[in-house]
């Protein structure tokens, strides 16, 4: 208890030294809450824009490099993969077309997407006015569409984010379409290539808006689509799943395994990994300027510490002469440390969250911390606080008595 | 054989890169509880040398040195600290008080190392300053108290922690008279209750007190001298 009584009195006597300790040890701390949070935050919502759900899409498309008389990948495969695949959550068919579009003062080309099924969450992005296309429509002939957000911007002449287009016939290499709805931009970065397109049902698509000139468009049947896209469960091996797609593609088009597949699987991971390989990189760079803050205010706390060591000697001294051993005044500094540890850590992880927070007002900065991250940086701090301080109090602990005598 | 304080051939010497400085050459003394004895002499004849070796602050470089019938020369810093907690109290010229600490904290520190039970140190602090007159600046801080306050506050802690060997330098060096006699009449009250009171002084209310006079020159031994001047 006395150890406590006396480390008490050291924390408090000399307010400003533990004011000045307390700062540069709360400063390291926040620190490293400030640069965890907004790494957390920035890490989460670059994983978003990068990839959202694409990481666990498989797209089947026709290869190119292979011909095949069965063509692309069609409707009717994709019912029939729906059936066997296991852990697909829902599918969609697309079909990229392209045709003329008259916009305000020009007339340009522009890409059309017919789906069919889930192309909702392909899209990935909200409707900014107007309603989604129904399943019926999807599944028929019916000419409507959506119009993408940049494409929007290009249309309205209101300007007012697309609304005036509801309702209205776009005219495309000659066949009119309704505009029912009008979209937001995407949110994942594989959507962005709908920001500046038209989604209508597959097969009007297929019928009405395809201008494409003959030689680009071969002899597709009104079936066959560009690729389809199987949303799978995230906890799916990607690997696995693109084998058994595969060995049923073949089994359809009657293709061994021993040539070439007709088919492609897209490999977002390959994607994704280079991604991560950049945003490691991105981390490692402000985890050094982060480690270097932390080493300078780690260096200014040693520095206090060892400088209050040396203004105390002779209180040292004076406590060694009234019966204190090397393992008291050992005790006594350490404990004052790891009091003035205990407040700074606390200090400095409010700062910190509170720095992150206010960043995150001021400049929308996304900001999360992960609760372990947090109890890592606080724990850190205070425990090199206090191995510091270890290193003070052996030097004070080691106050030759003699020095009491010296007034 | 137990009794007090004896040294044989003790010698204490500074080495820096410059010079090697004999501050104490071969000092045999035997000093008996219950005496008042001043150590005089010039000042840098080691007089303060001689007090530090006595009251465990430091070691001698050569000789012997035993207290209460401890070589000490052969302890440990451990078994040093633990001597110096329970036999030894110091008087130093400025009171060698802790600054920034309450009167009263300062007088039960030796006690609380001691491991005496918080109550009990307390009141034993408390008596021993109002003894002296201090019932009134118990919880003043030390750097708020006048010269001669805190002469009194160390010759408290010395009346609270009742040790047996009590080491004093120029303790009324900065006091007035009045000051000065109630601290050297403290001190031989101690002595007669069995103390050994070694203290080094020029102060003439001091040295009358003595009944044993230790003078040193150029580090040397020069006289021991029993009864008063």
């Amino acid at each position: 208890m006395s150890v406590l009584r006396f480390a008490l009195w050291g924390a408090t006597a000399y307010p400003l030294r533990t004011l000045a300790l307390i700062l540069s040890l709360a400063s390291a701390v926040a620190c490293v809450v400030f640069s965890a949070s907004v790494l957390g935050g920035f890490s989460e919502r670059l994983e978003r824009l990068a990839f959202g759900g694409y990481a666990t899409t498989l797209v089947i498309r026709a290869n190119g490099l292979v011909p095949s008389r069965r063509g692309p990948p069609s409707l009717d495969d994709q019912a029939r993969l729906l059936q066997e695949l296991e852990n697909v959550e829902s599918s969609a068919a697309w079909v990229e077309t392209s045709a003329p579009l008259q916009g305000r003062s020009e007339t340009r080309a522009v890409r059309i997407f017919g789906s069919y099924g889930d192309y909702r969450r392909e899209l990935d992005a909200d409707l900014a006015a107007g309603r989604w296309l129904t399943q019926e429509e999807l599944g028929g002939l019916t000419r409507v569409c959506l119009v993408g957000a940049t494409l929007a911007d290009f249309l309205d002449e209101e300007e007012g984010r697309g609304a005036g287009l509801i309702g209205k016939e776009l005219s495309l290499g000659g066949a009119r379409c309704e505009v029912v709805g009008v979209l937001n931009y995407a949110n994942t970065r594989p959507a962005g290539r709908f920001n500046d397109a038209i989604v209508a049902p597959f097969l009007s698509a297929r019928r009405f808006f395809d201008a494409r000139p003959e030689s680009e468009t071969q002899t597709a049947g009104p079936r066959e689509a560009s690729w389809l896209s199987f949303f799978m469960a995230p906890e799916v091996d990607m690997q696995d799943v693109r084998f058994q797609a595969d060995r049923l593609m073949r089994r359809m088009a009657g293709v061994p395994m021993s040539r070439a597949s007709p088919y492609s699987y897209d490999d977002p991971d390959a994607d994704i990994l280079e991604q991560v390989r950049q945003r490691r990189a991105l981390s490692r760079l402000l985890w050094t300027i982060t480690g270097a803050a932390l080493m300078a205010s780690l260096i200014g706390y040693g520095g206090i510490a060892l400088a209050a060591t040396v203004q105390r000697r002779r209180e040292i001294a004076l406590r060694l002469a009234m019966g204190a051993d090397m393992r008291g005044i050992l005790a006594q500094i350490t404990v004052e440390h790891v009091l003035v540890g205990a407040v700074a850590s606390a200090v400095g992880f409010s700062v910190g969250l509170g720095a992150a927070s206010l960043a995150s007002r001021l400049w929308d900065w996304p900001v999360r911390l992960d609760l372990s991250v947090g109890l890592l940086a606080v724990s850190t701090g205070w425990g090199l606080g206090i191995a510091i301080g270890v290193l003070a109090a052996w030097r004070a602990a080691n106050t030759p008595p003699s020095i009491a005598a010296k007034g | 054989m137990k009794d007090g304080v004896q040294a044989w051939g003790v010698g204490r010497n500074f080495s820096s890169r410059e010079e090697d400085v004999a501050a104490l050459v071969d000092v045999s003394l035997s000093l008996t509880w219950g005496q008042f004895v001043v150590v005089q002499g010039p000042s840098g004849c080691g007089k303060s040398t001689l007090l530090n070796l006595l009251g465990l602050l430091d070691r001698p470089s050569v000789g012997r040195l035993n207290i209460a019938g401890v070589p000490v020369h052969e302890l440990s810093e451990g078994g040093r600290a633990r001597l110096r907690r329970a036999e030894i109290g110091y008087l130093f010229q400025d009171a060698g008080l802790i600054e920034r600490m309450r009167a009263i904290d300062n007088v039960e520190a030796p006690l609380a190392y001691r491991g005496v039970p918080r109550g009990q140190r307390r009141a034993t602090a408390e008596a021993a300053l109002r003894e002296l007159g201090l019932s009134h600046r118990l919880r003043a801080l030390t750097d708020t108290l006048s010269g001669g306050e805190r002469q009194r506050v160390g010759l408290a802690r010395i009346l609270a922690q009742r040790p047996r060997l009590i080491i004093c330098d120029e303790p009324t060096a900065s006091l007035d008279e009045a000051n000065s006699r109630l601290v050297a009449a403290r001190l031989m009250q101690l002595a007669e209750e069995g103390a050994l009171v070694v203290c080094a002084s020029h102060d003439p209310i001091v040295i009358e007190l003595a009944q044993r006079r230790i003078e040193l020159s150029h580090g040397r031994l020069k006289t021991i001298t029993d009864g008063p001047p």
